[in-house]
């Protein structure tokens, strides 16, 4: 047997023991969690520098704040989310209990991604054990040194069985891939996210994706463009443009190109300093690979800032270009990278073109003053979600679903819609044996009689709350006319 | 005639105008639809009886007043439906307006079954339409005259722009499933659900899936053998036990098995009179294809015929038939039967029973009738379906305000009432931020610093906003 399909198989006893059913138990787990991410902050910091040269308070930022936010909230509210939900009755039915049932799947399958290799494997995790699930977790490899302490580390703090962490490359993943899940949680790209729904597909075997694409981000004129570009900057440099919600280029008007290039180029110079790659905030990219991959895409376009690079370091300086068209080298892919194009349309009507155009991104950003223009874009574009005036920040709203649409993904995540994403939401109608004689009227011998009672009583709803309503109404009819009559004729 | 690619063009093009936002043209949609059913239950019950025999009180219930019951439902709370859900901040966010909007997928695919041609195709599509997307409409061929008369009618009342149904067979749901859509909806069986999901992951479509299994139906504890043996008679032969939601198979003890049978002969005696076969109100079996299927599984079965078992394979009929002695092995055991057969498994023991049907795939309902509420809970709590129903059978899915839908090998998703438009829809977050409070964007900009991080801590963290 396999390493892979040893670590599901004791997934799936654990699961069966029924341990992870009562909430204590979860939020026991939860709490150890957090207790890791805490305890071992300096292990974490040490492996996201070696993989992706961040700094430690750019982890802590970026990885962390936000599994510890999502942690506590979970514990704060699972009472809540696993409650039995009641739901409107029918007529018949109103005498009976009836309600949605939150209940765990099994063994959930969690692939992280590389480039916030924390944050987006844990944070799916927090909804698998919140919702009852025993979880294999698959770190990616690309970002070995955290996917190595993940595995050294994550079994100290977590039930062994129950949330195993299986590490390996292409044919690990595929190994485990073949074995039988109860639902698959995938972060990373479109291409493979494919293979993984299809591998899903044997087992009938419902998923997750949390895709990409290219993010567009309009500028309108009319807009505080220096905090708008204050705000771009951020957005994409953060993690060396590594980031499946980053800005990928800029739409705007020829008339402010030249005054958002300065801005930029000036907020890069605040952020990063003047020489970004001795800057400790200032990431690489994950490897050679990749670095060859985002030097190949500025071909053909013209560097207005930055441009330099170091292969030896896998160091891209924050670089902008211009002269970029639809056609352009850089826009035939999802950058990952920090390159920003410059593209300028002649208003917001070819911006919503453009990005028409093309496939539904994860996210749409548009910087404007003018909120009849924002709601053009929402009303007029789809993609996962939209941010109008920043960026990447929607990210941290937990009340707010984070997923994907068309080729950026299916499903969402954080906060109630992680534990709902990852339970069965099972309905309930629990009736008793009696009252036999008005379900009389739906069996046979089947008359003209029965079927007319029946079309009345069995399937309409009623609105409770309006009868209520009205029998309040009419005993307040009653009352008064009683009151009118007794004592003021 | 329009070629399956031609449609698809048409049908995007319309979408891309964007002729379905509106909540008044959905609602024009939804109401045409309503007069679609009413203006013709004769002929749908017609149709449905030439395809199923099916009695035109199970008709009326099942395939016309549910539906009507929904477009009800979706007509009523559409406008809330459509409105945006604004959600709680924290902070940071707290002068930010942050709201899901639901918006429609784009062109979406519904392929509906035989068993309830109309009910399990236009329940799918309420909640498509009233989601604001255009509908490619698959219906059965298997159920011949449905398929026909849902083809004459909905270009009749609905859209042609937005809606169109594409007919023909396996080859042909193939050829269709190549293309791009932007979600499916699939009702059906576990094999071909695995071939659409496979066509799904081409493009990278979201799926429903709504499955079968077989649906067990314990009976445990003290019980009133009569009310229960009316429920699941009726719950069981409905449409000749071709439910996705019938209880396939019984598990109780000797004693509550001796005392169930004589019961189960008096009601199926009351329902349908002594000659069944005559009876106007017991449907026939599909095709003669699933007519052998289940004769073969009745000629296979180890166990005793105790009722029924009268067959006729001109007519496509088969008896009401109730199986005694039945083993875990038996043929009866090995897949949904979907036919009007009902095999008791005698097991002593409660906890046997939940045992037994652990070892089996998740069904898509799970029964059991009980006078004793502890017994029911404990069914309740040790088993997984994607529904649960005590003391009576199939009702729980007339419910609007139940989600319908399996898990595992009975499927993924759900639908009905609202929660078929959600089924439908993308719940698009949005964030709109102002240019104020700068200042405090300042904390998370580089050169980072711990003082600036705990700042940071506290007005993200959801607690906080609690304090103002």
């Amino acid at each position: 047997m396999s390493r892979q399909q040893l670590a599901v198989q004791r997934a799936r006893k654990s699961f069966q023991t029924g341990k992870t059913k009562p909430l204590e138990s979860r939020i026991h787990q939860l709490r150890n969690l957090l207790r890791f991410v805490t305890e071992r902050r300096k292990d974490i910091a040490e492996a996201v520098k070696k993989d992706l040269s961040k700094s430690e308070h750019g982890t802590e930022l970026f990885e962390t704040l936000g599994v510890e936010g999502e942690i506590k909230l979970a514990i704060e509210k699972l009472a809540e989310w696993a409650a039995p939900r009641p739901v409107e009755k029918s007529l018949l039915t109103v005498s009976d209990e009836v309600f949605v049932h939150p209940e765990p799947l099994g063994v959930v399958l969690i692939i992280g991604a590389w480039n916030y290799p924390w944050a987006v494997t844990l944070q799916p995790l927090v909804g698998a054990i919140a919702a009852g699930n025993a979880a294999v977790i698959k770190p990616s490899e690309v970002c070995c040194h955290s996917a190595k302490v993940m595995e050294e580390l994550l079994p100290r703090y977590l039930d062994k069985d129950l949330y195993p962490v299986v590490t390996g490359g292409v044919p690990e993943t595929q190994e485990l891939l073949r074995q039988r899940f109860d639902h698959i949680f995938y972060t990373g790209s479109s291409a493979v996210g494919k293979l993984v729904m299809e591998a899903a597909a044997r087992n009938l075997t419902p998923v997750t994706l949390e895709l990409g694409g290219k993010s567009p981000c309009y500028i309108d004129k009319n807009c505080d463009i220096t905090v708008a570009c204050r705000r771009i900057t951020w957005g994409k440099f953060v993690n060396c443009g590594q980031t499946c919600i980053a800005p990928d280029y800029v739409l705007c008007e020829p008339s402010i190109q030249s005054r958002v290039q300065e801005e930029i180029k000036n907020c890069i110079k605040e952020f990063y300093t003047d020489d970004p790659k001795t800057f400790e905030d200032y990431g690489r990219i994950i490897n050679k690979r990749h670095f060859k991959r985002i030097m190949a895409l500025m071909e053909g376009s013209t560097v207005v800032v930055g441009g330099d690079s170091d292969e030896s370091q896998c160091y891209i300086a924050p670089t902008v270009l211009k002269n970029v068209t639809g056609e352009s080298k850089v826009m035939k892919e999802e950058i990952f990278g920090p390159l920003l194009p410059i593209i300028t349309v002649s208003g917001v009507d070819e911006a919503i073109q453009f990005i028409n155009e093309r496939e539904k991104p994860l996210v749409i950003y548009v910087f404007s003053n003018e909120n009849k223009l924002i709601k053009r874009v929402i009303a007029e574009t789809s993609s996962g979600a939209l941010l109008a005036n920043d960026c990447l920040v929607h990210f941290t709203v937990s009340s707010l679903p984070f997923g994907g649409v068309g080729h950026s993904g299916m499903g969402c995540y954080h906060g109630r819609y992680g534990f709902d994403q990852l339970s069965h939401m099972r309905s309930c109608l629990i009736k008793q044996l009696k009252m036999e004689g008005v379900n009389s009227m739906r069996y046979p011998p089947h008359t003209a009689k029965k079927l007319g009672w029946a079309r009345f009583f069995l399937l309409k709803q009623i609105n409770l709350g309006r009868l209520r309503r009205m029998m309040l109404l009419a005993m307040f009819v009653g009352v008064a006319s009683f009151v009118v009559q007794r004592f003021l004729r | 005639m329009e070629s399956q690619s031609q449609v698809l063009e048409r049908l995007r093009t319309a979408f891309e105008s964007r002729v379905t936002i509106p909540e008044k043209f959905r609602r024009t949609q939804l109401t045409n639809l309503m007069s679609m059913i009413k203006d013709n239950e004769e002929q749908i019950v017609n149709a449905l009886h030439k395809d199923l025999t099916k009695p035109k009180f199970e008709a009326i219930l099942s395939e016309v007043e549910i539906v009507m019951n929904e477009l009800h439902c979706a007509l009523s709370n559409l406008t809330s439906w459509m409105q945006p859900e604004y959600v709680s901040k924290n902070l940071a966010t707290k002068l930010d307006e942050c709201f899901v909007r639901r918006e429609p997928l784009g062109v979406v695919l519904i392929i509906g079954p035989w068993n309830y041609p109309m009910q399990l195709l236009i329940v799918p599509l309420i909640g498509a339409i009233a989601a604001g997307n255009c509908v490619v409409i698959k219906p059965s061929e298997v159920s011949a005259a449905t398929d026909n008369l849902i083809t004459e009618l909905i270009p009749k009342y609905l859209s042609k722009d937005c809606y169109a149904v594409v007919r023909g067979g396996a080859k042909e749901t193939q050829a269709l499933l190549k293309n791009r859509f932007d979600h499916i909806f699939y009702t059906g069986s576990q094999a071909v659900a695995r071939v659409v999901l496979q066509a799904a992951a081409v493009h990278l479509t979201p799926v429903t899936l709504e499955l079968g299994g077989k649906c067990p139906c314990l009976i445990y504890g003290r019980v009133n053998a009569t009310a229960a043996a009316h429920r699941l008679v009726w719950s069981k032969f409905f449409n000749a036990g071709q439910s996705c939601v019938a209880p396939d198979y019984v598990l109780c003890s000797k004693a509550t098995c001796d005392a169930l049978v004589p019961a189960l002969r008096q009601v199926l005696e009351d329902f349908y009179g002594s000659d069944i076969q005559k009876s106007p109100d017991m449907s026939r079996i599909v095709t003669p294809k699933h007519w052998t299927r289940l004769m073969g599984l009745l000629n296979r079965t180890k166990g005793k015929v105790i009722v029924g078992g009268e067959h006729d394979e001109k007519d496509r009929y088969i008896a009401p038939t109730v199986v005694v002695d039945v083993a875990e092995d038996d043929a009866l055991m090995e897949e949904e039967i979907f036919g009007p057969i009902l095999p008791i498994l005698t097991i002593e023991s409660l906890e046997e029973s939940i045992k037994l049907t652990k070892t089996k795939e998740k069904p898509l309902a799970f029964y059991v009738f009980s006078d004793e509420s502890s017994v029911v809970k404990k069914v309740l709590e040790n088993s997984s379906s994607g529904g649960f129903c005590s003391n009576d059978g199939i009702v729980h899915m007339a419910l609007p305000g139940l989600p319908f839908g399996g898990v595992g090998n009975s499927g993924f998703g759900h639908y009905h009432g609202h929660w078929g438009f959600e089924a439908f829809s993308h719940q698009r977050a949005v964030m709109l931020r102002g240019w104020a409070l700068e200042k405090l964007n300042a904390l998370r900009y580089p050169p980072y610093s711990d003082e600036k991080l705990s700042w940071l801590r506290w007005t993200t963290s959801p607690k906080s906003c609690s304090i103002m």
